[in-house]
């Protein structure tokens, strides 16, 4: 089953200084089983679609469009409902096999705009849907697919993402799909993390076949769900997690876990190293709890990181791991393009083109990251705010969340093709908003 | 068509629907969750339980009528294989429960309305015969976590559409008090019946504050000019500094 491992950044502390080193603290699942896809349990996914004043034109046609593409994406025995919401919400398609698809397909196409946006009441609906589709307990998915305006009812960010979490804990899951030039993506964004589901963004149903393609192949192989970290930082110790992670009693809330991929946590540890200290001295313990799919909780660990001492010369000879070093640039990354989406609001374009170029100065090592520095620096260029926002904002989130891949030497190199030959899930996007070129020069 | 009442061997048959119940007396809906059929059948089947369950409205349920429960919500709308639409135990409950609440005087629309609201657990209580406790401990927990949502963005906001179904029972019960009464009283000798007349109107929430109420058959007949020429009265009505200035006199 799953497996808690602590991989230190270096072999060792240095002897007689301030140590400050991370820690990668990670879940991995195991290989995908020989069963195939199909042969797992169905899917039980309530569609959620706006079809508000506000989303009006392209943005309800690409959200029907990409409504259809989903229903085609699914097997007969999955299970499926539709929901349409304005001012009003309403069951268009009734939470039940997904069948041949058409009814489905049907009631996509009778959905036409209206008036205002209760947004919460269209995503309650769904979770209703949803919940009567499944077992008790089994997971289920609300996938929201709107421009996130919400004007009507509770419209408030903090109560709608308090609701989701609330869902999250009984198993139902919500993700968001944000859609137009000009959707609220904080909202979108804190409804998927709160609701323990995943954040998309796009224009068209060209940019969308990506993110539910990954949404259902995650869905499809998730193996572990749940799971929460318990960390306890040795005796003078401090510890911080770097990746912004939701705690929980105590535990950090790590992503649903899916086979061949790993969760994890990078993990700050600063402290003296004094005389008194002993030879080998514990730095961090670690405990996992964890679901699978039936709901038979996991235990894994404690497992804990012991560092020996060494004298400066000895030390600076440790090799440095390097799958450490690349999940900190990347989180180095997400916290410099945090503050430029920022300073874009403001449109504060000198700060913007400062804290890229820093990023560019300081991790050009990794690729993926370099790339996902390139799309902004072109959105920050054409002084696109509305657009760098989003792309920021996402590109943040997915590089402090993200599922990687587990499978040794996978994640050592960067490129689109290779990329493209991975399980969606575990694909490094360079661009969150658009679909992933086919073409290894990064072309379309 | 007369619901034909038989007994056999012990089983009750009710328009030749067999209700499978070891003994005579049991009227429990819950026996008979596995159930499922098409429009027909599902009248028949009404029908029958109508009878059994004692309700008053035993009118005539009819394939037409059925379907246009579906379309004004009152029904969810049924599964379908191919071309053929079934209809399930969930069914039986909405349509038995919307026929009490049409004998106690309840219009079609506030049904709706609180059947939205409402999980079919909430208005399968509405029904006669033992109480559903066995189905409450088979229900998700899931919706009591979202009956609780659901309840508390009723009370923290203006009601659009979702509003509580206690709040919504309540306050269509006193409703149909009311009417029963003005109903009762129109009866009285002397009372003139023929000035009474019923309408049945749309309210649309707007806005908080702001609703536009209009009678229900002029909505549905209104054409796109005349829906235009009413926008343009009301935007008219809400940015005129004049209009706006005589509104907020306290004689008109």
């Amino acid at each position: 089953m799953v497996e808690l491992k602590i991989t230190p950044q270096t072999s060792a502390r240095l002897e007689g200084h301030a140590n400050t080193l991370h820690a990668l603290v990670r879940v991995v699942a195991p290989p995908a089983p020989d069963t195939s896809a199909h042969d797992r349990a169905p899917l039980n996914l309530a569609l959620v679609l706006d079809r508000s004043g506000s989303m009006a034109g392209q943005p309800l046609r690409e959200a029907k469009r990409s409504a259809a593409h989903i229903v085609d994406g699914l097997r007969p025995s999955d299970q499926l409902a539709v929901v349409a919401f304005d001012h009003r919400a309403e069951v268009m398609f009734p939470g039940g096999p997904r069948g041949d698809g058409h009814a489905a397909r049907v009631a996509i196409e009778r959905i036409t705009p209206g008036g205002m946006t209760a947004l919460h009441d269209g995503w309650i609906l769904g979770v209703e849907q949803a919940a009567s589709m499944r077992a008790p307990g089994a997971p289920a998915r609300v996938l929201l697919l709107s421009d996130g305006a919400a004007n009507r009812g509770i419209t408030a960010t903090a109560a709608i993402a308090a609701d989701c979490a609330r869902m999250a804990g009984h198993a139902i899951s919500t993700s968001t799909c944000g859609l137009g030039p000009h959707f609220r993506e904080q909202l979108m964004a804190e409804m998927a993390q709160a609701g323990r589901g995943n954040g998309y963004y796009g224009e068209t149903a060209d940019d969308l076949a990506d993110p539910f393609a990954e949404e259902f192949d995650l869905m499809r192989n998730i193996c572990a769900r749940r799971l929460r970290l318990q960390l306890t930082a040795g005796r003078d110790v401090e510890l911080r997690v770097m990746n912004h992670y939701e705690e929980q009693d105590g535990a950090i809330l790590l992503p649903d876990l899916a086979y061949d991929g790993e969760a994890w946590a990078l993990v700050e540890l600063r402290f003296d190293e004094r005389s008194d200290q002993p030879t080998e001295r514990l730095l961090l313990s670690a405990l996992l709890h964890a679901e699978t799919l039936d709901g038979t909780e996991v235990i894994d660990g404690p497992v804990h990181l012991r560092l020996p001492r060494l004298p400066a010369a000895a030390f600076s000879a440790a090799t440095q791991d390097e799958t450490v070093q690349a999940r900190a640039r990347e989180l180095r990354a997400a916290d410099l393009q945090d503050r430029a989406r920022v300073a874009a609001r403001q449109r504060d374009w000198g700060t913007v083109e400062a804290l890229l170029h820093e990023a560019r100065e300081q991790l050009a090592e990794n690729p993926w990251v370099a790339q996902s520095i390139e799309t902004l620096s072109r959105l920050a260029a054409r002084r696109e705010m509305e657009g760098f926002s989003k792309e920021a904002m996402y590109s943040t989130r997915k590089m402090r969340s993200r599922l990687a891949d587990s499978r040794p030497g996978s994640e050592a190199n960067w490129a689109a093709s290779s990329e493209s030959a991975k399980p969606t899930y575990l694909r490094r996007k360079m661009a969150q908003g658009k679909r992933m070129p086919r073409t290894t020069d990064g072309s379309d | 068509m007369t619901p034909k009442l038989t007994l056999y061997d012990g089983l009750i048959t009710i328009n030749n629907v067999k209700f499978g119940s070891a003994s005579l007396g049991v009227k429990c809906i819950d026996e008979v969750r596995d159930w499922e059929g098409g429009a027909e059948e599902l009248a028949q089947t009404v029908a029958a339980w109508a009878l059994l369950l004692g309700l008053d409205d035993t009118s005539e349920l009819t394939v037409r009528l059925i379907r246009d429960y579906v379309q004004r919500g009152i029904l969810k709308r049924p599964r379908r294989e191919g071309k053929i639409a079934l209809y399930g135990w969930d069914h039986l409950v909405q349509l038995l429960a919307a026929r009490r609440l049409l004998s106690e005087g309840w219009p079609l629309q506030k049904i709706a309305e609180f059947f939205l609201a409402s999980s079919i657990n909430e208005i399968r209580a509405l029904l006669p015969g033992p109480a559903p406790r066995e189905t409450a401990a088979m229900e998700d927990p899931a919706l009591s976590e979202l009956r609780h949502i659901r309840r508390k963005a009723s009370s923290e906001t203006h009601p659009s559409v979702s509003v509580t179904s206690n709040q919504a029972f309540d306050r269509m019960r006193h409703d149909s008090a009311a009417w029963l009464s003005l109903r009762r009283a129109s009866d009285a000798p002397g009372f003139e019946t023929k000035a009474i007349k019923r309408h049945q109107m749309t309210r649309i929430d707007i806005a908080p504050g702001v609703e536009l109420t209009i009678e229900t058959s002029r909505l549905q007949q209104m054409g796109l000019r005349e829906a235009e020429e009413i926008t343009r009265a009301v935007g008219f009505c809400l940015t005129d500094p004049d209009f706006r200035k005589k509104g907020d006199r306290k004689d008109g």
